[in-house]
């Protein structure tokens, strides 16, 4: 099966500043992809190439198998799109705006709309210019949902929403997938994509760094590992087992990152007197914070360092 | 709204929209840019349409003998360029039509003209500043179809604008017909209205074949260079020997033979306006359609990045005004330049005809028209009243915008207070407008020392415009802080072009004095020349001080974010 978006080696530069660099990507049908990544690392910029919005320095990108810069009103027709960043026309009632772009599409489905403003608990009556954040972005998400798209392109979507409404667009998400439909899911809230995402890729100063499903991330990281024996035991033990890290020793008690299979660090510790055991699984967050941290000193180590005065 | 039902493939129930609401409502981008225009265009169709009637009706009254009408031609035609000015030749205006034409209908492109500029500098490039553009281009629209159809429904508003415009001229050329040859044909109105139309939309184009390269601001200096640029060289042709050489890139010249209330046809001239119109339009277009969806940056004066700006209400309103302060200054101060310095041929021309210089002195009595100062008097002030009027309107609306766009509530999330952030930010406006002038007056008296002649006056004279433009931008502020934001550029603009068209209709229609001296503009004296209004003086000075304390008032009391 063809997959629903295709990025390769595509980049953009604004003049002298960076965009995105050879960013390749693949999302499937049906999944739902995060796309992780801190302010100014290039998400929207991705997002925005893969609508024809701006095109693409070098590299190429299709969405369901059509090129992006290629008919753009094909892909269009079947997308649902929400930008980080929006405000739309203050004249107009929410609901009139979703009026709008629901017949820019061809025309309204009017028991569907008027579910998704009952769930999401929009008053539909007041001018777009009198509400709030949380409001204006859900006025945004109804016109991107509402059309049912075979892809959801959203950016920072739960932006602004109390954590009910976050509840129901979960919920909605899941409905999405449910009947077979695409997300593209940008977001630097790690929470949200770890509760919502089959993978995730995580892009770091234009380039993407990481690229796997949520569990496979997981599994990347370091597990926090804590021994507890009945006698004191030199952590000097395990200092030589492949992937364990940061040993620390605490009188009869021994923490350590593990990093790839524990089963080593289980077998040997199982040949003292063991008293207790505890592994705790990290978060996306901390394997998201890792991988910068890891990523920020490799790039610390390859800048060139200035010579000190007086050499 | 919806009129068609079908079912989708889902069975959901999809409602298509109207043939009303495609073509006039939210069922198409055409549709909701024809809704979002309609009131302007009728606001302005019948504005006009108000002043040809009035304006008819006491000529008619006025002029009720063919041989009244003669000397009054005779009069009017024998003034040189520089007194006929912003109305250009007149041409048959013994005849209603004729008259109808010259007096009103000349300088209507340039009133239009601006709504034009504001209005196609901002249907893409202003929606793409906002972000709504990105949520409309990616709809299954295509961008130049998107293009096309905004383009096509302000094309729609400028008609209904002009075919009001054009039946109401009809109906009072015929109505008030009093003289053999008064009657015009339907077809004379029409090919009027046909160049109207265009001469509306030609600076309009050209902003918004460049809005893509240079974002908002930039097309709006364009279309602005364009509209008064060729105004002025047009008009001054005759007069400015610089003019000569450029007139013919001036579509005001292009199509000044193509008169047809007045019996004059020039149909080539229109046709070939036609065609750059298009052809800008069409740029504008496949430009929009071929770019990245990306504000341009880069296109504002370089203005040194220094702490000067960050240093509080005052310097950072200052710092966010002051490139626009020197591009409005640069521009008016070029065209003080040219005609500053053209002002002995001026003089020369006129000391020729000794009648010429009787006709002057009886109308200038006790001043030294045949000086410099004298000549800036007749072809700078008018002109220099509604640019001031117009930069006045644009730096309040740019200091409205702070609240309007949130700002404010960032900053009066500091320790400052209200009034005090009104008064210090309402200051910079008026600093901005200051600097306008000073830069003006720069170039102003560059102007007249090339002559060898004295600066003081023409640079009293320009700081007594700096002083209307304050005033008009204190009413501006007052409102905005009394009432709301959203009104203090609106009603700022509206008072700049309202007072001058004012004094023009009002004495056309003879009205008495204390109606006519409501225009603020009426009070500024005749300063090139060395006539001072002191009351006048005083006055603009009340208002511009008065404004901003007004304005602070208003912002102690009021809810903010309105």
């Amino acid at each position: 099966m063809p997959p629903i978006i295709q990025a390769e080696r595509l980049t953009k530069r604004y003049g002298i500043h960076r965009g995105i660099t050879e960013v390749d990507l693949e999302v499937r049908e049906g999944e739902v992809f995060g796309f992780l990544g801190p302010n100014g690392a290039g998400k929207t910029t991705t997002i925005r190439i893969l609508l024809d919005l701006i095109r693409p320095t070098s590299g190429t990108a299709r969405v369901f198998g059509v090129l992006s810069s290629g008919d753009p009103v094909a892909i269009h027709r079947r997308i649902g799109y929400l930008p980080g960043e929006f405000t739309l026309y203050d004249r107009l009632t929410g609901s009139e705006t979703i009026e709008y772009f629901a017949n820019l599409r061809g025309g309204l489905d009017r028991a569907y709309s008027k579910r998704l403003i009952e769930r999401l608990d929009l008053d539909p009556s007041r001018r777009f210019s009198e509400y709030s954040k949380g409001n204006k972005q859900k006025v945004g998400l109804i016109c991107a949902l509402q059309h049912r798209p075979d892809l959801l392109i959203l950016d920072e979507p739960t932006a602004g929403l109390d954590p009910l409404v976050q509840q129901t667009f979960n919920e909605i998400l899941f409905e999405a997938k449910e009947e077979g439909r695409t997300t593209f899911l940008s977001s630097h809230i790690i929470s949200e994509v770890e509760r919502t995402c089959d993978r995730v890729a995580i892009i770091r100063a234009g380039r993407i760094v990481r690229l796997d499903t949520v569990g496979a991330l997981r599994e990347m990281a370091a597990h926090e590992v804590e021994l507890r024996f009945g006698e004191a035991v030199p952590m000097a033990l395990f200092a030589d087992v492949p992937g364990v890290t940061n040993l620390v020793q605490e009188g009869r008690m021994v923490r350590m990152l593990v990093t790839g299979p524990i089963a080593p660090v289980v077998r040997l510790a199982a040949q003292r007197d063991l008293v207790d055991f505890v592994s705790r699984e990290p978060t996306l967050e901390e394997v998201f914070l890792a991988e910068y941290e890891t990523s920020g000193r490799a790039a610390a180590s390859a800048s060139p360092v200035e010579p000190a005065a007086g050499l | 709204m919806s009129a068609t039902v079908t079912t989708a493939p889902s069975g959901a129930t999809i409602h298509r929209p109207s043939t009303r609401a495609r073509l006039m409502g939210l069922g198409s981008v055409f549709g909701k840019a024809v809704r979002d225009s309609r009131g302007t265009a009728l606001a302005l169709g019948i504005l006009f349409a108000v002043i040809v009637v009035l304006t008819t009706s006491q000529i008619v009254a006025e002029f009720d003998t063919a041989a009244k009408r003669a000397l009054m031609a005779a009069q009017l035609s024998a003034l040189p360029a520089v007194f006929q000015g912003m109305l250009g030749e007149p041409i048959g205006i013994e005849r209603l039509g004729g008259f109808i034409s010259w007096r009103i209908l000349n300088i209507l492109p340039v009133m239009y003209g601006i709504w034009s500029i504001v209005a196609l500098s901002g249907t893409l490039a202003g929606e793409l500043a906002r972000g709504s553009l990105d949520v409309v281009a990616s709809t299954p629209v295509a961008r130049r179809r998107l293009a096309l159809e905004k383009v096509g429904a302000y094309l729609v508003a400028v008609a209904v604008t002009i075919l009001i415009l054009g039946v109401w001229t009809y109906v009072a050329a015929n109505a008030f017909a009093s003289l053999p040859g008064d009657e015009v044909s339907a077809g004379a109105v029409a090919g009027h209205m046909v160049l109207l139309y265009l001469m509306v939309l030609a600076p309009g184009a050209a902003a918004f074949a460049v809005a893509p390269f240079l974002g908002r601001g930039g097309a709006v200096g364009v279309g602005a260079l364009v509209l008064f640029g060729g105004f002025v060289v047009s008009s001054y042709a005759s007069t400015v020997s610089v003019f000569r050489s450029v007139e013919g890139a001036s579509y005001f010249h292009m199509t000044a033979a193509h008169r047809p209330l007045a019996g004059a046809w020039d149909w080539p001239s229109v046709g070939l306006l036609a065609a750059i119109v298009g052809a800008l339009l069409l740029v504008g277009i496949e430009v929009f359609a071929r770019r990245d969806l990306l504000v341009p940056s880069g296109n504002r004066l370089p203005v040194p990045r220094v702490r000067l700006w960050v240093l509080g209400p005052f310097s950072r309103g200052l710092g966010e005004r002051f490139p626009a302060a020197l591009s409005w200054g640069a521009l008016l101060g070029l065209f003080g330049l040219v005609i500053g310095s053209s002002s002995d041929e001026f003089v020369a021309a006129i000391a020729q005809i000794p009648q010429m210089v009787e006709m002057v002195q009886r109308i200038f009595p006790d001043a030294d028209i045949l000086s410099t100062g004298g000549f800036l008097q007749l072809a700078f002030f008018q002109e220099g009243i509604i640019i001031l009027g117009l930069a006045a309107a644009f730096f309040v609306g740019g200091w409205a915008s702070d609240e309007g766009e949130r700002r404010l509530e960032v900053v009066l999330g500091t320790p400052i207070g209200r009034a005090a952030w009104a008064l210090r930010s309402a200051a910079s406006v008026q600093a901005a407008i200051a600097i306008t002038v000073a830069v003006l007056a720069v170039a102003l008296a560059a102007g007249t020392m090339i002559q060898g002649d004295d600066p003081l006056r023409p640079v009293i004279g320009v700081a007594v415009l700096g002083l209307y433009g304050m005033a008009l931008a204190g009413i501006g502020l007052a409102v905005g802080g009394l009432v709301r934001p959203s009104l203090a550029g609106p009603v700022t603009l509206i008072l700049g072009l309202g007072f001058y068209l004012w004094d023009l209709v009002g004495t056309i229609l003879e009205w008495p004095s204390e109606i006519l001296d409501i225009a603020l503009n009426r009070h500024l004296g005749r300063p090139m020349i060395g006539e001072y209004d002191e009351a006048g003086m005083l006055l603009l000075g009340a208002i511009a001080v008065g404004g901003v304390i007004l304005c602070a008032a208003g912002m102690r009391r009021r809810d903010i974010g309105r």
